[in-house]
């Protein structure tokens, strides 16, 4: 009789455990349009795709130097500003900085021909320029993210008479000796970069999500299982939506910037050799005098730390520091626990750098 | 405890996904390496050229066909999104001068009251003595 009851209680629980799931993700199910990039902000300038941002300070008084975030080519910019509360720029205005951010924008098919020297030795120095132009200061502090890293440090190691006071890169790479399989695909001739280009154009954003999904085949299927044990957890939902959307939300990289770095930077590692050359003139990332932290995370399967720790001891300045975080590529810059681990940290080493 | 082997009881599933998890790392670096061989990666180059070589094949012979029934081919769509592109780009481009013109407008003008006031750049940083935030409970290491 008893076990007539039992059997009865975990159906009843089992029933109203599965009902309240369908709930839970019937309410989530619009998730996709939830608001991102809402830090209010203003277009300070735009020319072709690119877009520099200001985001609108919060304090009445602020830093001095202001932030520029350079972000990555292949990533849309708002993975720094997902949502209230989840945001890193948010945070950085909160705490008295000055914000800029440049959006590279979706390339299109006029825009093939843009090579990676373009990013460096033009539109960087170009919304530099504007950035001074709007704030009255001469000085900035760069944050590159991935591969906005390497344009930052590649463009401050470039132009001795630089305003780069500050520089902080995060998980940006800068030997691919660390990243075994593109290595191994650009060494094997495994991919016909100058084939596809000239055919495609640009890099759709579909392919470039393919080749990260190859660093970890089964990462969405485990996430996803994570998802339904977490089902009545609306926090978590709401972050693995919007975490899902923006991975959804690829970018195409322009023809001739991945040929180039499908050459220059995967196959010939040219950046650590310090024989890259951008623009005519060879990068020695020694010649970079801006203070210089640099932030790696630990699980990071996308720029494992083999890629990216090389970069402080190359970087020539004497002030230089480096963190290494808990979490993945992603997670280091905007998971839950960002606001604990990453964002405090690049606020307060930047805060005594930014008077 | 017993409410877990409950759990377990009622959602056998579960305990397949906890283990999926738990070895999502291994089997993805152990495919990852698979992937990393010469001859594997030699053949997903090979197998990406022909899908590559059939997609055109295929755009090609679909182009005509829509081309007859007068209807639109991707590549047309790709053409107008290009077209809005450029449009949304002009857009954001008359933004930025309309907000720079605003600003020159605020600065010149004659009631400097009316003007949005400047923070100030002067901040200092806080003395280290507050406490850092707890930890989230949540791992995150995608």
């Amino acid at each position: 009789m008893s076990s007539q009851s039992d059997v009865d209680d975990k159906i009843n629980r089992a029933v109203e455990k599965v009902l309240s799931r369908n709930i839970d993700g019937l309410k989530h199910l619009d998730g996709l349009a939830l608001d991102h990039g809402v830090t209010p902000k203003d277009i300070v300038y735009s020319r072709g795709s690119m877009k520099l941002y200001h985001y609108q300070p919060v304090c009445d008084e602020i830093y001095r130097v202001p932030i520029v975030l350079v972000m990555s080519l292949i990533n849309r910019y708002y993975i720094v500003d997902l949502a209230p509360g989840q945001s890193f720029v948010e945070y950085l205005v909160e705490q008295g900085f000055d914000v800029y951010l440049i959006d590279w924008g979706l390339p299109r098919r006029e825009h093939k021909g843009f090579r990676f020297d373009d990013y460096v030795d033009n539109f960087l120095p170009d919304c530099l320029e504007k950035v001074a132009e709007d704030c009255g200061e001469e000085e900035v502090s760069l944050i590159g993210y991935c591969l906005g890293g390497v344009i930052a440090s590649l463009h401050t190691a470039l132009h001795p008479n630089n305003k780069v006071k500050n520089l902080v890169t995060i998980a940006t790479p800068v030997n691919t000796e660390g990243m075994p399989l593109y290595k191994s695909w650009a060494d094997n001739k495994a991919f016909d970069i100058d084939n596809i280009v000239d055919q495609l154009g640009n890099i759709p954003g579909g392919m470039i999500d393919s080749m990260l999904q190859a660093l970890r085949p089964l990462q969405k299927t485990a996430g996803r299982m994570q998802l339904l044990d977490n089902a009545s957890d609306d926090k978590f939902l709401e972050a693995h939506y919007r975490f899902e959307r923006w991975t959804a939300d690829q970018v195409p990289i322009a023809g001739e910037t991945a040929r180039q770095l499908f050459y220059d930077f995967l196959r010939d590692n040219k950046l650590v050799k310090g024989q890259l050359e951008i623009a005519g003139k060879t990068a020695n990332l020694g010649d970079i005098s801006a203070s210089f932290l640099h932030v790696t995370a630990v699980h990071d399967h996308i720029v494992p730390t083999a890629a990216s720790k090389e970069l402080i001891d190359l970087v020539g300045c004497a002030d230089k520091s480096e963190i290494a975080l808990k979490g993945g590529h992603v997670s280091l810059i905007a998971g839950g626990n960002a606001v604990f681990r990453l964002w405090p940290q690049v606020a307060n080493w930047l805060a005594e750098r930014s008077l | 405890m017993s409410q877990d082997r409950d759990n377990y009881f009622m959602e056998p599933m579960r305990m397949w996904r906890e283990w999926v998890q738990k070895s999502e790392k291994q089997w993805s670096e152990a495919l990852t390496g698979m992937m990393a061989d010469e001859k594997s990666s030699k053949m997903f180059g090979h197998y990406f050229q022909e899908w590559l070589h059939a997609q055109n094949m295929f755009t090609e012979m679909v182009g005509q066909q829509l081309a007859a029934l007068n209807l639109p081919s991707r590549a047309d769509v790709l053409g107008v999104e290009d077209r809005l592109g450029g449009v949304e780009d002009a857009l954001s481009t008359l933004t930025a001068e309309i907000h720079q013109l605003k600003k020159q407008l605020a600065t010149s003008s004659q009631a400097p009251s009316a003007a949005p006031t400047k923070p100030r750049r002067t901040r200092k940083p806080q003395a280290k003595a507050e406490s850092s935030p707890k930890q989230a409970s949540k791992p995150d290491d995608k």
